[in-house]
């Protein structure tokens, strides 16, 4: 079947759902008149529905074995989606003054110091906002998924720990970024604003 | 860099309230798929939140509880990630779909038992998550009506395994010994039909008279005895003789033997 068919075929079968809620004669002819190309799956549909609505329910299998499924289902979704990225991820920010970050701050309503631990990751990636990734990503001019693998790689270690330091450098815990954000020097308005959204 | 240019730089209230994509799947009466205004105002508040609270708020309980994500919500957020070049956000929530879904299947599914019950479970999860990937417009139904689309997914998958069952339902032993044999132990991957009435003589004998019917039998008794479709329109309505495009006597023929191996199993019901 080629994938053309299939996907008419697909839409055939959710209008046919969509029109009735139970299988019924009058519903199948006018979903035959619609598609008649696939009046022979329309059917076979229309008996297997049937079937599903008139026959008891199977033993249940418990959620035992849900896991399983789930994570078979998983894998299927990520040969879709193919590898994650393998190299680290790039820098984003890499190529912007001083200024320009001062700027980028501005216009994202956050402080510098909120920005420097969002490019060094300091702030746990999933506790940022998705609106304000997006709007980095925007301004930044790079793919979403960039600031999003920026974002989950491993904390950077501050260029000054690695000199004149009696033990090796490591980096500083991650915060929340909600806890970043009450540390922040905000003012309260906008403080608020961005906890409401965490 | 213009401040009112930012996509973020407006008021709180605003900030989550983005832009919603509308679909693209056409309906068969003309005009766009359409997302309840209930589901598109939810989408549109969670939109802006971080990962960890969305995922907090699709974790709280089933579909149906107060204040949990609701599915169609869920389908939005895992593609609209996919489609803007993320991940992250699509992989937390992915596993917490699938998983009401498995719920939903072993409440639901009916008809088939044991190893190829597993098998169409699998299927359907394992399709569901393929076309949550699918570029274009798949999966837009699933945004609008999630239960529906979930049901004709699973009605499809049991119609394409039922078919494959078919051949191999036909071949196998059904003596009760066989039966037996299946129902001690769960490594036996027999596919058998499930109806599950009162006794297991009962239970056997329509398994057997399932399985020795022709598809067109089946197909026909089923047509005919369960949706009430008349043989030739006299009944004003569609007809099995035009559905099935065979002649009336065809028709008449198929009705005639699969009720005959119904009663000779003694599974009329």
């Amino acid at each position: 079947m080629s994938d053309e068919r299939r996907s008419s075929l697909h839409a055939a079968l959710e209008d046919f759902v969509a029109a009735a809620g139970s299988p019924d004669a009058a519903t199948l002819e006018r979903m035959i008149s619609h598609h008649p190309q696939h009046a022979a799956e329309l059917t076979d549909f229309a008996v297997e529905w049937a079937l599903q609505e008139g026959l008891p329910a199977s033993a249940d299998a418990g959620p035992a074995d849900d896991e399983r499924l789930i994570a078979a289902a998983l894998e299927r979704l990520r040969a879709r989606l193919g590898p994650a990225g393998g190299r680290p991820p790039a820098d984003p920010f890499a190529r912007r003054s001083a200024t320009e970050l001062r700027a980028l701050a501005h216009r994202l309503d956050l402080d510098l110091s909120l920005l420097a631990k969002l490019r060094h990751r300091r702030i746990v990636a999933d506790s940022v906002p998705r609106g304000l990734i997006r709007a980095l990503a925007a301004a930044l001019e790079v793919p979403l998924a960039a600031i999003e693998a920026h974002l989950a790689a491993p904390p950077a270690i501050a260029s000054d720990a690695r000199f004149k330091a009696a033990q090796k450098p490591r980096a500083e815990r991650q915060e929340t970024f909600a806890e970043a954000v009450r540390r922040s020097r905000l003012d309260p308005g906008t403080r608020e604003r961005w906890l409401a959204s965490c | 860099m213009s401040r009112s240019a930012s996509p973020v730089s407006r008021p709180a209230e605003d900030r989550s309230s983005e832009q919603v994509a509308p679909l693209r799947r056409r309906r068969a009466g003309g005009g766009s798929l359409r997302r309840p205004p209930e589901v598109e105002a939810e989408i549109a508040a969670v939109l802006g939140w971080s990962v960890e609270r969305i995922v907090r708020r699709a974790r709280a309980g089933d579909a149906a509880a107060p204040g949990c994500l609701s599915s169609e919500c869920l389908v939005h957020l895992i593609r609209h990630d996919l489609r803007g070049g993320g991940r992250r956000l699509a992989e937390r929530l992915a596993p917490l779909l699938l998983a009401r879904c498995a719920t939903i299947l072993r409440r639901s599914l009916r008809g088939f038992s044991g190893a190829a019950r597993e098998d169409v479970r699998a299927e359907i999860l394992g399709r569901l998550a393929e076309l949550l990937v699918a570029p274009g417009d798949a999966a837009d139904f699933f945004e609008v009506r999630f239960a529906r689309a979930f049901k004709c997914l699973t009605i499809d998958v049991c119609r394409r395994e039922r078919r494959h069952l078919e051949r191999r339902v036909l071949e196998a032993d059904l003596t009760p010994e066989a039966v037996g044999r299946e129902a001690a132990g769960p490594a036996a991957r027999r596919p058998l039909w499930t109806t599950a009435p009162p006794s297991p003589e009962a239970r056997l004998a329509l398994r057997q008279a399932l399985a020795a019917m022709s598809a067109e039998e089946r197909q026909a008794l089923v047509l005919h005895r369960l949706i009430g479709m008349s043989i030739n329109g006299t009944r004003g309505g569609p007809s099995l003789v035009e559905v099935l495009g065979v002649s009336e006597r065809t028709v008449r023929n198929r009705l005639r033997r699969a009720e005959a191996k119904l009663v000779d199993s003694g599974g009329r019901r």
